[in-house]
């Protein structure tokens, strides 16, 4: 495997985990809400723009719907699917805290799962879409085309990004924090606690449907498969690796994540070192989790935080670089018991 | 315009426990009144009835005449009603001018304007620190919330509900954890906000403080008011002593 290709498959592959450890990350690190079951509403987005963009079915498909709309209707209607499967699971779970509301989106995406596989007359069931078309493929030769989803992935990541940012870093963000923080001192402050909580859920979960149609330009097939829990672990995994709360580190965690991934699966070039390889990264993976919440529980977020902090008091010549700056925000531990004095 | 608190008959049952009993009492509007007792009184139950933390058994809670009881706890904090917590509540997250900006009703913080009218005014950042001077923490508005003191933490709480411009101000044990200066502070912004006529009412262990800033007082033990009235003639109410403040009393309030 070239480098070249290498890169390609990691701004790619990782560009759809960027968008869900940010999706993850307003929702669970500028809100505290333990999403459990980001795959559902990846996998509602997926399923919704190919139902949108396919073809009308064939004589032996056992599917019904297909509207060949443009790409970019399909898109929307991705997002669009992610949210209001976020309004219906979050309208009753997001008055659940912590470790309940966790359970209980996972037990939502099963449950989105079991109807992916059994609804064949809209998800074609087991066997799912395949020869999914992919946008612009005619603009330029198959064997550039990689380069060009690579760019067009790499152009949605860093607009969604922006977009991100932009929300939280404005006074909004900060309410969202506040929420998250103290939910007790925000709702006698006058904020509308569950409003609130539901807007970040449903917003993140907007996120999570484009990256579920942006997937299946990649693999150009949609199957149950693809979308089962593996993919939330993977999610809450980059994040923590990319620090929670933090936007550039859910970028950040997601290109380390898929980019180690990438490049031991490149490594493999035979089915015999393949198979070893398989089962030592996971393990690496584990010791990378390891190390990075012992020494860094901040995530790539603390350490470029105390990189800086360093780098400022070596310009001033201070000596107190040994000190360290302000980690991370446990949010994990801070989900509020709303006790009251 | 000032608001005076009336509780009147409120009870409040958790499970076997009744933990306020038949409870009556008077904030006078633009007053500074305050609520003692032994440990495990009410006072603090008392408190979060007032704000609609907790909905009553039974009885009626006014504010300003207006019936508050089973509003919203939001409701009812946006009709003005703040309180700091016994034990001091804040934005971990959040730096220290943060914790007071993001109490200022602003109408940008909504997720559309967020995206559309991001950046929050000036103005709002200004007052935030003209609150940060009341309670003095200017100096620290840039420090995370977490390396505050206690004392600090306390001061804080009190300028984030300032934010809010309520009409009824809850204080539950302010002084706790305050050392003299900063207690003597916390009096003097009492008494201005008082003058700008908030309605101020306090939970407080500390006598001494106390006999120095109200004009009125409340006695609860065992979830009931024992004794209302000035301070002077509540604490020399025989009642008033066996149940809370023993004999020593009389001297440290005359101190």
């Amino acid at each position: 495997m070239n480098l070249m290709q290498l890169l390609i498959t990691v701004v790619t592959l990782g560009g759809v985990y960027s968008l869900l450890s940010l999706a993850l990350n307003l929702q669970l690190g500028y809100t505290g809400l333990i999403n459990f079951g980001i795959v559902a509403y990846f996998a509602a987005g997926a399923y919704t723009y190919v139902i949108l963009v396919q073809p009308a079915p064939g004589e032996f498909d056992s599917y019904v719907f297909g509207f060949g709309l443009p790409v970019w209707v399909g898109l929307i209607g991705a997002g669009l699917a992610g949210s209001v499967f976020a309004l219906i699971t979050g309208w009753p779970c997001l008055r659940l805290r912590g470790e309940y509301l966790a359970l209980t989106t996972f037990a939502f995406a099963e449950v989105l799962g079991s109807v992916i596989t059994n609804a064949d007359a809209i998800t074609n069931g087991t066997l799912g879409f395949t020869n999914l078309p992919q946008p612009l493929e005619n603009l330029v030769a198959p064997q550039d085309y990689s380069k060009l989803l690579a760019a067009m992935i790499a152009l949605i990541v860093i607009i969604v990004y922006l977009v991100i940012r932009r929300i939280t870093a404005s006074p909004y963000g900060t309410v969202l924090k506040a929420v998250r923080d103290d939910e007790l001192a925000a709702s006698l402050a006058g904020k509308r606690i569950q409003r609130l909580r539901l807007q970040s859920f449903v917003a993140g979960a907007f996120i999570s449907g484009i990256a579920g149609a942006i997937y299946t330009w990649y693999t150009t097939v949609a199957s149950p498969g693809l979308f089962s829990a593996d993919i939330t672990f993977t999610v809450f995994i980059i994040l923590t690796l990319g620090g929670i709360g933090s936007n550039l580190g859910a970028l950040i965690g997601a290109f380390i994540l898929i980019g180690f991934q990438e490049v031991v699966r490149g490594l493999a070039t035979n089915p015999v070192v393949a198979e070893r390889v398989g089962s030592v990264v996971v393990a690496l993976e584990g010791l990378m989790f390891l190390l990075v919440l012992r020494f860094f529980p901040g995530g790539a977020a603390e350490a470029l935080t105390r990189l800086r902090f360093r780098l400022t008091a070596k310009r001033r010549g201070r000596s107190d670089a040994g000190q360290n700056p302000d980690s991370g925000t446990p949010v994990l531990a801070a989900s509020g018991d709303g006790s009251v004095g | 315009m000032s608001l005076p608190i009336d509780v009147e008959g409120v009870s409040v049952q958790f499970g076997g426990v009744r933990a306020v009993r038949d409870a009556s009492l008077h904030v006078p509007a633009g007053s500074v009144t305050g609520l003692i007792g032994p440990n495990g009184a009410g006072k603090t139950t008392l408190f979060n009835l007032i704000c609609q933390v907790l909905p009553p058994t039974s009885g009626r809670i006014s504010i300003g005449g207006v019936d508050t009881t089973g509003m919203t706890m939001t409701r009812c904090a946006a009709m003005g009603v703040a309180r700091t917590f016994q034990t001091p509540r804040g934005f971990s997250g959040l730096d220290v001018r943060n914790n007071v900006q993001v109490m200022l009703p602003d109408p940008r913080d909504s997720f559309l304007g967020a995206l559309f009218r991001p950046g929050r005014g000036s103005d709002a950042r200004a007052r935030a620190n003209e609150l940060l001077d009341r309670v003095g923490l200017r100096d620290v508005a840039e420090q995370s919330h977490d390396r505050l003191s206690g004392g600090e933490q306390r001061m804080l709480e009190i300028a984030r509900q300032l934010a809010l411009s309520p009409k009824v101000l809850l204080l539950d044990e302010p002084t706790a954890g305050l050392d003299l200066p900063h207690q003597d502070r916390l009096r003097q912004l009492i008494l201005d906000m008082r003058d700008q006529g908030l309605t101020i009412f306090i939970v407080e262990h500390n006598i001494g403080f106390l006999m120095r800033t109200v004009q009125y007082l409340h006695v609860m033990n065992l979830g009931e008011v024992i004794a209302s009235g000035e301070p002077a003639d509540v604490t020399r109410d025989p009642r008033v002593v066996s149940a809370y403040l023993g004999r020593g009393a009389d001297a440290i309030a005359r101190a």
